[in-house]
């Protein structure tokens, strides 16, 4: 590795959420924004995440609902990717619930 | 006043080129948005389709994202799945590869499209994880400065890796990014890549594994085709999506069946049921049989006689098989077909 390389992170490092099982409950109810991804098959959950976080402001939570097991390791990458904060999912067992928090836009 | 940061779009497959292509540009200083364009026939998405099904410990990774997320630069995905079917894939200018692959008329879409999205979101340039003669269609001098011209891109389009053997862009010469730090790679090796991506400290990415486009498949073009053919180009998007699995049989000329080879293949047929036949063997593991178009008697027992082929009864003198065709149900007591040159005859 170079000196000026720096170590990259690997998948472990953003598969967990930062919230508990408990406060991703109550976000159920309090979320701002769903986002219905039932029966789409990745990549559309995150194009549809993707797509209405371009229009919500900073702060607002979304919750994703989506059957396809590929939005708990897809959502979180995208999350790093574009710098949203990724909460958490919570499995339910004809569902996932995911939930980000849209991150201010960064500054240029 | 601060001196604008210079911008530019990264074309991103999530494939080890171009992640270093953008890792390149990223350490260059230049603010880097990734691009990444699902086009409906990608190998990795029929991957995950059926493997995340069963397997919701390991799912299968968008890899673009994944790129993302490590090099943490932003990555778009541009949905271009409604407009590629019958703007590129059907009617491709250029040409296709080995199979229905029209990488040139690709390349020129995606690049149109990364184009419009630099002017409205003012952008300065764009690069590619392009390396000069790695793929035999596309990746070649005169195909690229082909794509470049026709694209309006010339001298805004850069490949980082190969830049030392193709003629400077704009953001060389007006120094948005060192000329020096760039590479010039050829050839179809990856020896030289994985170097760099030691250095740059990525140690997770996918290994090349022949593509990431089902449209260079042999076999995936002819179940393309023969769709084409018999339903016309206005393709329903789930007839699309059964392309992607199974074993295809034409019946005639408005009758297919589908086989599922494996458990993971019933499970994704299974979703696709409602409003089609279906054929399974209940006494033995058995494939799922999906059935598109109108079934006479003979079709309906040929069908179950090719489902109890494939299923764990195949060597049984007569098995028991269900079946369900528009709305009715019942089983039909059929002997599981042999070595039978008619099965080579209607295979897709």
């Amino acid at each position: 590795m170079s000196p000026d390389s720096k170590p990259r992170r690997g998948v472990a490092a953003y598969v967990h959420g930062i919230k508990s099982d408990v406060e991703l409950e109550r976000l159920v109810d309090t979320c701002d924004v769903v986002v219905d991804a039932m029966g789409t098959f990745c990549p559309e959950p995150v194009i549809r995440t993707q797509n209405a976080a371009r229009e919500l402001s900073a702060g607002t939570v979304v919750m994703i609902l989506a059957d396809d097991a590929g939005v708990e390791i897809d959502l979180p990458a995208w999350c790093i990717s574009t710098r949203n904060e990724y909460l958490g999912v919570l499995r339910e067992p004809d569902k996932l619930r995911v939930f980000v928090r849209k991150a201010a836009p960064k500054a240029r | 006043m601060p001196e604008k940061k210079i911008r530019a779009l990264g074309l991103m497959s999530g494939g080890l080129d171009s992640t270093l292509a953008a890792n390149l540009i990223q350490n260059l200083g230049v603010e880097v948005l990734g691009l990444h364009f699902s086009t409906g026939f990608c190998v990795a998405d029929r991957h995950r389709l059926l493997g995340n099904f069963n397997n919701r410990d390991k799912p299968y990774r968008n890899d673009a994202l994944h790129a993302g997320a490590q090099l943490e630069v932003p990555v778009e995905i541009i949905d271009i799945k409604d407009r590629y079917l019958p703007e590129v894939v059907l009617n491709p200018k250029h040409g296709y590869g080995s199979g229905m692959n029209p990488c040139i008329d690709c390349r020129i879409f995606m690049l149109h499209r990364a184009k419009e999205i630099m002017a409205e979101r003012d952008y300065d340039f764009i690069f590619t994880g392009e390396v000069l003669g790695q793929r035999p269609m596309s990746q070649r001098r005169p195909p690229m400065h082909m794509i470049e011209k026709e694209t309006g891109l010339e001298g805004l389009l850069l490949r980082p890796l190969s830049a030392h053997v193709m003629p400077p862009t704009i953001p060389e010469e007006k120094g948005w990014v060192d000329r020096d730090k760039l590479h010039g790679i050829v050839g179809r090796g990856r020896h030289k890549q994985m170097q760099l991506a030691e250095e740059f400290g990525l140690v997770d990415y996918p290994q090349p594994a022949g593509g990431c486009c089902f449209l260079p498949d042999e076999n995936y073009s002819r179940k393309l085709r023969d769709l084409l053919t018999f339903n016309g180009p206005d393709v329903d998007p789930d007839d699309m999506m059964l392309l992607k699995v199974g074993r295809h049989f034409r019946l005639g000329d408005d009758v297919k069946i589908i086989v599922g080879r494996h458990e993971s293949e019933n499970d994704f047929l299974e979703r696709f049921r409602d409003g089609r036949g279906s054929v399974w063997v209940e006494d033995y593991s058995s494939p799922l049989t999906l059935i598109e178009g109108p079934l006479s008697a003979a079709d309906l027992e040929f069908t179950c006689q090719i489902t109890a082929r494939y299923s764990a009864g195949r060597n049984e003198s007569e098995i028991p098989v269900h079946w369900q065709v528009d709305g009715e149900q019942g089983q039909l007591r059929v002997q599981p077909l042999g070595e039978d040159r008619r099965l080579d005859e209607i295979r897709i």
